[in-house]
């Protein structure tokens, strides 16, 4: 968010009572609580009808930071960014893959967390295990990312020393998360979302507004930067070549399967009050990826157009630098802007706090309920959840704050879109197909993992930018995940007949 | 969870699979001329058809979605120990 106009007192302010009226939600989360259970506290009940899941889904699949990043990519590729569209579309496709099925088995069977039914399915005690610690660790990875954010919002947000800005921007908004998500579970989690996702959607559709207001229609930016490719060989607004169609492939399949699957994700179909409910939360869901991806490349293509020049980490940041302009342009869009970024905070809080509750639950219930202390209650598993989730928070705003300098280390070492895609065999096969076996999953998800950890890390020249040949290695490393899955699981049954 | 659910196989659909693989082909432009350097309602061609493929995408999932899902009560239950 660097780049911004200095926000006056009454901005502020407002910002202050915004977030502070998110720990007034989780006291309303609490007094609504039914029962002191883990099922209460992290599936509310398994209450939401369809508008509050529909919300609650919004915000947590497209983080506030997630329109600083695509207009930023849209700024460096152009028009090519477009696959965005596709590649969230797919998310919703990968639902009703196993969603449906998922969802009955949940009610019946009153799962909490993703590994409830990965153990109810197959019975298997390791592959229980590996399963939870990988999930565990894609989201510790997704939240430090969104700590770090955090941080640097605050830095581009607040005038005093950048470092004191980071480091107080991340424990207080840590702190506020925490608050209000062990006051009141997913219930508050859940309501905070929905407050930011209606926001987000009515403050980016004016944000449209105000773009063309600022830069004028679309098309004159298309022209500038059609005579630049024209010009000086870029390919802002030329179809992809060869190399960036395998790419869009490739992320139109890895991001749909992988980002189907993330914990956070699984555990808000279980919450799901009805069927009803979910069909029509992700019918809706189904077309949200047009407006918001859509408006995060008009951005990044106006900004492309009219500010040139930024380059690296800077190129992330323009987004921050549209919003500067659209700030300066007129009081409607300083105040719009005051709003959104309010609204963009609370998102990088909303998805942050998604992710910290799937961890403690998944400590909780997978960890400490089902391998150290068997024979608990559940008023002391849910205060075992809500000391786990501070404890978590904890180390991970320490490494936030440690690794503050090396940004470009963390986003090295992001490979949960690799290591989540390693799950299709699990829920996508083992929800449709009776004859997958415990053992040959096991094999496969260990395989799967392995390959694709040294195909990203190992330093082979044929991994290009992360890539092998546009793949991603999650990707490459799923073919032979599901062979051994689908075939050991063959092998098995025959056996046995 | 301890007791087992019904497990038998549903039979697959596979026309809404063949839907999505000829959305997913038509949804990456390796079919684009470099050449072309036509615009539709303000963005290039490619761009328009490539919005045009997701919108029928997400119209056909949120149907898919919104009808009654078949072999919600035929799931595959636990493995037997």
């Amino acid at each position: 968010m660097s780049g911004l106009l200095p926000f006056g007192p009454g901005a502020w302010v407002f910002i202050s009572l915004y977030l502070l009226s998110l720990i007034g939600i989780g006291l309303l989360g609490k007094r609504a609580r039914k029962e002191n259970s883990l099922n209460d506290f992290y599936l509310a009940g398994a209450g939401f009808g369809a508008p509050v899941l529909f919300l609650t889904l919004f915000a947590t699949q497209y983080s506030g930071n997630t329109f600083f990043a695509f207009t930023g990519a849209t700024y460096r590729i152009g028009y090519a960014w477009i696959t965005s569209l596709h590649f969230m579309t797919a998310i919703v496709v990968c639902y009703f893959i196993y969603a449906p099925r998922l969802f009955v088995l949940a009610k019946a069977r009153n799962y909490v967390t993703p590994s409830d039914y990965v153990h109810d399915r197959f019975r298997n005690n390791v592959l229980t295990v590996i399963v939870t610690l990988t999930l565990i660790v894609v989201l510790c990875n997704f939240l430090l990312a969104q700590l770090m954010a955090m941080g640097r919002a605050m830095q581009g947000l607040s005038q005093i020393d950048q470092d004191t800005a980071y480091i107080g921007g991340v424990i207080v908004l840590a702190l506020i998360m925490v608050i209000y998500g062990t006051l009141g579970g997913l219930r508050a989690v859940a309501w905070t979302d929905a407050i930011q996702g209606v926001i987000l959607m009515f403050g980016f559709a004016i944000l449209l507004l105000l773009l063309f207001d600022l830069y004028g229609p679309l098309v004159n930016a298309t022209n500038v930067l059609m005579a630049q490719d024209l010009t000086s060989g870029t390919r802002k607004t030329l179809p992809p070549n060869a190399l960036q169609c395998r790419e869009w492939l490739s992320y139109i399949l890895t991001v749909g399967f992988a980002g189907s699957l993330y914990p956070q994700a699984i555990q808000r179909i279980y919450a799901a009050r009805s069927a009803i409910a979910l069909r029509r939360s992700l019918s809706i869901m189904a077309f949200m990826p047009l407006p918001t991806m859509i408006i995060a490349v008009i951005a990044g293509i106006m900004a492309a157009a009219y500010i040139p020049g930024l380059e690296g980490a800077a190129s992330d940041q323009v987004f921050g630098r549209v919003l500067r302009e659209i700030q300066a342009h007129s009081t409607i869009g300083y105040g719009v802007v005051v709003v959104l970024l309010s609204a963009v905070l609370a998102a990088m809080m909303s998805t942050a706090d998604s992710a910290l509750l799937s961890i403690s639950s998944m400590f909780t219930k997978d960890i400490y309920a089902r391998f150290i202390r068997p024979d608990s209650s559940q008023v002391h598993l849910t205060a075992v959840a809500k000391s786990c989730s501070w404890i978590t928070i904890a180390l991970l705003v320490g490494l936030a704050i440690a690794l503050r300098y090396h940004a470009s280390l963390v986003a090295l070492m992001d490979r949960k879109l690799d290591l989540l895609i390693q799950m299709v065999p699990i829920f996508m096969v083992g929800l449709r197909w009776p004859g997958l076996r415990a053992g040959p999953v096991l094999i496969g998800l260990c395989t799967g993992i392995l390959l694709a950890m040294l195909l990203a890390f190992g330093g082979f020249d044929f991994v290009q930018k992360g890539k092998i040949a546009g793949f991603h290695p999650g990707l490459v490393a799923v073919l032979p995940n599901l062979a051994i899955a689908i075939l050991g699981s063959r092998w098995v049954n025959a056996r046995a007949t | 969870m301890t007791d087992k659910i019904e497990t038998h196989n549903s039979p697959a659909r596979w026309w809404p699979i063949i839907v999505f693989l000829v959305l997913l082909v038509a949804a990456v432009p390796w079919y684009w001329p470099d050449s072309d350097h036509s615009i539709i309602f303000g963005v290039p061609a490619w761009v328009a058809l490539a919005v045009l493929v997701s919108l029928f995408a997400s119209i056909f999932t949120a149907w898919l979605l919104f009808r009654p899902w078949p072999g919600e009560s035929t799931c595959p239950g636990p493995e037997r120990e």
